[in-house]
């Protein structure tokens, strides 16, 4: 019982670098997280300010960033309204509300996270499955307000439930699925070719 | 049966309760802190079997897709699965921590009506919150949604009337526990256990408002999802194994905690800029590619560090130990948190893959295995430590009555685990070839990989194993119930006065 | 783009690679503590050639996952890292355990 522990074994040596250890990583994260949230505030080049809606959007290969990424077009207004920037944050901001009371999550994910009953969400806008971008709108809304009618099960026989999701509930949904598929997710998702981009 | 009859049995069913009751409040094996914390670990066991109930309803669901169609759709089972899980952890570690506070600090718990009351308004909450998932399951699109029924964000979905709750809850736990360690003897153990716990209620706080920005939305919610599951619950656990391993196995005190304070170092150090891996694709700059890169693949340096630690025991110890099944538990822990956190998770975490694994079955594969291997084994190891000491501490070495009820129980859930852990991960191996990578994630890519054989087939099996790793379950139940009733010897008695100060 | 993905030919080998690169390096870190634990020798030559596995793993990991730049040094960090820290880790065991009681078989030869 003689032995001495030499000192950068001791319970002192490392209480002191468990703190500053844990200090460091923190005081970084920190720093990291004004800068990420800066980049990535509604209007910026990251994320899009809502009024985006009104405009049409694609997802297309970047040669130069060798990746997908959303491009914004010309006009090209949600149910045939354009919309101000606060009318359109209005509207974004029902249908995320809407996501969120419908519990949207536990079966889709959304910028690929959440569950994995359903599809990913974050290009949803965009997917061919809605066959022309003419009748797409229509075909959304009448989607979420009786999936069960209008299911879209691919063979698989998974069917959407019905929500009691309102009209304006249902719009309000399109406008933030569309908003949300011009977020810069760093080429996430890879190879999806959206509605109209068909060679 | 008429009602009278029913009210009848209903009485002699509530007296009968309450007898019991008195009686185990009456234990004399156990301090006012363990009567609390066996509160907690009874309603952590049948929130564990809730868990198990509703991941099977949801696991049907992919079998057979109109089963319980619009009664309990996926969406609710699969949230109650989790919510069930995330709060049993919560009420093994509150339940732990109370179970040696008095021991660690050498006084009784201060204020522990307050705690008690605590958790009677945290189980009550928890009741109600369960029961609006159930039956009103969802609600318009405004806030009274948010604050009443359901916030709508995995893991964190409970409403924000509970979410209030629970910080109330958090904050009462806290106070016991600092001011036990204020009053009584501060340890090392005592130091990082107060300080994670601030961690761990403060970073509840970023999940705890709405933001229409679902990239700002995301970019907290993990600071919440991660930098608890893999930093402060890791931490948490650290202080607990301590304890427990004082005394399991007798180590010393100064060993413990030196080793409390590398583990700190190193998941902290890991850990929390491992955050990262996370902020790939939700709208966030792509610096993070590097940094979660580079932390992930750090991760698992703490897991191996553990192999060289545990083999170094196992010469100096030989496993010598008072408790079987808490052992046998530990080393499921061990090897469980090494292959579900560490292998499982290294393999799909660099950008480079990610990009196509990211939100398919991997995940939950992933998920599966690391939160069984690094928590539920743990929560159970102690159990099995406070059922031995309620029986008065009595033998739980080896030839127990009735010892092949913990083993079959601890075999069933481990290799029921490991079974879904492996179904699931060829799910996603196919789903991130097929669906991501071929078919480039669209709808019509999702579903030809969700139509597969291979998928298919995982689910089966996924099915198969789930209902082994529910059986494992019930047996568990039951062996907790039943351990140690009735032994007489005495338990052993290893590394004699050896966690003294 | 700063990474360049993973080829669809080569997803089961990145999976793979990555996987043995953690289960390689536990393999030798095992095997050292054992070779010290035991003082047997040839536990070494084990210990190496896990070592030797987990390079081979962590070359193939590095180019099925395309490292070019800055990512080559997560590979060293992978290469170096592993390498000492086993051995880290067992002097800071047997540093820390250094006032063992009589109970344990090690401080029986050392301390008496």
């Amino acid at each position: 019982m003689t032995e001495q522990v030499p000192r950068w074994a001791s319970e002192t040596f490392w209480k002191k670098t468990a703190i500053w250890v844990t200090g460091g990583s923190f005081v970084l994260l920190v720093i990291l997280t004004f800068d990420s949230l800066s980049q990535i505030t509604a209007g910026g080049s990251r994320v899009q300010a809502y009024g985006v809606i009104n405009k049409d959007v694609s997802y297309r290969f970047d040669k130069a960033k060798q990746r997908y990424q959303p491009v914004i077009g010309g006009n090209a207004p949600l149910f045939g309204k354009t919309l101000s920037e606060e009318e359109a944050e209005k509207l974004v901001d029902l249908g995320k509300k809407t996501v969120q009371a419908k519990n949207c999550m536990n079966c889709h994910t959304l910028l690929g996270n959440g569950a994995y009953y359903a599809p990913d969400l974050t290009k949803a806008w965009l997917d061919q499955g809605w066959i022309a971008k003419e009748s797409r709108e229509q075909m959304m809304v009448d989607f979420l307000l009786d999936p069960e009618k209008n299911a879209r099960t691919f063979g698989s026989n998974r069917k959407m439930p019905n929500l009691d999701i309102t009209q304006p509930e249902a719009e309000a949904i399109v406008a933030f699925l569309k908003w949300m598929s011009t977020i810069d997710t760093n080429g996430f998702p890879h190879n999806f070719k959206a509605i109209g981009e068909e060679e | 049966m008429t009602l009278q009859a029913y009210q009848e049995k209903a009485a002699v069913c509530w007296a009968d309760c309450k007898q019991r009751y008195a009686v185990f409040m009456a234990n004399p094996h156990l301090s006012g802190g363990q009567k609390l914390a066996v509160h907690y670990f009874t309603v952590a066991m049948v929130l564990f079997m809730a868990q198990l109930l509703f991941g099977l309803l949801a696991g049907l669901q992919f079998l057979f897709p109109s089963f319980l169609y619009e009664i309990l759709d996926f969406n609710v089972n699969r949230m109650v699965h989790i919510n069930a899980m995330v709060v049993w952890m919560l009420y093994g570690f509150i339940g732990s921590v109370y179970w040696f506070l008095e021991d660690e600090s050498g006084v009784e718990i201060v204020g522990l009506k307050w705690g008690r009351l605590a958790f009677w308004v945290l189980t009550g909450a928890v009741a109600i919150v369960v029961l609006v998932y159930l039956f009103i399951q969802f609600g318009a699109g405004n806030d009274t949604s948010l604050w009443l029924i359901n916030e709508g964000r995995e893991y964190i979905e409970a409403p924000r009337w509970a979410d209030i709750g629970i910080v109330a809850v958090v904050l009462t736990f806290f106070y016991n526990v600092a001011a036990t360690f204020a009053k009584g003897k501060w340890s090392g153990i005592a130091g990082v256990l107060t300080l994670d716990l601030v961690a761990l209620a403060g970073l509840y706080l970023a999940g705890m408002f709405y933001v229409t920005n679902i990239s700002v939305d995301q970019y907290w919610w993990w600071w919440v999802i991660h930098l608890w599951v893999e930093a402060t619950w890791e931490v948490l656990v650290g202080c607990i194994m301590a304890w427990s391993l004082m005394k399991l196995l007798g180590v010393r005190r100064q060993v413990v905690q030196t080793w409390l304070y590398i583990e700190v170092a190193l998941m902290f150090g890991s850990g929390i800029l491992g955050l990262g891996h996370h902020y790939f694709w939700i709208g966030t700059p792509e610096y993070w590619f590097t940094i979660g890169g580079f932390f992930s693949a750090l991760e698992p340096i703490p897991l191996v560090a553990m192999v060289v630690h545990s083999i170094y025991d196992s010469g100096v110890h030989r496993f010598k130990n008072s408790n079987h099944p808490a052992l046998a538990w530990v080393i499921a822990h061990a090897f469980g948190n090494f292959l579900g956190a560490g292998v499982w998770g290294f393999m799909h975490t660099l950008p480079q893959i990610n990009l196509y694994t990211h939100g398919t079955q991997w995940s939950a594969s992933h998920g599966h295995l690391a939160f069984f291997g690094a928590y539920a084994t743990i929560n159970i190891a102690f159990f099995y430590l406070a059922v031995q000491q309620a029986r008065g501490n009595v033998w739980m070495g080896g030839d127990l009555v009735n010892g092949w009820r913990w083993k079959t129980a601890a075999v069933l859930l481990n290799l029921g685990v490991l079974g879904m852990t492996v179904a699931l991960l060829i799910a996603g191996y196919e789903q991130s070839f097929i669906e991501r990578a071929v078919e480039g994630s669209t709808w019509a890519g999702y579903f030809a990989a969700q139509n597969h054989p291979w998928f298919m087939q995982a689910m089966v099996w996924r099915m198969v194993f789930g209902l082994m790793t529910a059986a494992g379950g019930g047996l568990l139940f039951w062996d907790l119930l039943e351990i140690g009733k009735g032994e007489q010897r005495p338990a052993a008695i290893i590394g004699d006065a050896a966690t003294a100060e | 783009m700063l990474v360049e993905p993973v080829a669809l030919s080569d997803f089961f080998l990145s999976f793979f690679s990555a996987a043995m690169i953690i289960l390689s390096a536990a393999l030798y870190a095992a095997l050292y503590a054992w070779a010290k634990i035991k003082t047997r020798p040839r536990f070494y030559w084990g210990a190496w050639l896990a070592y030797a596995a987990l390079l081979v793993c962590i070359g193939i990991f590095s180019t099925v996952n395309h490292f070019t730049g800055y990512w080559l040094w997560l590979s060293l960090s992978l290469a170096v890292g592993y390498a000492f820290m086993p051995r880290f880790i067992w002097r800071l065991c047997v540093a820390t355990h250094a006032e063992e009681p009589e109970h344990s078989h090690q401080s029986g030869g050392r301390h008496d």
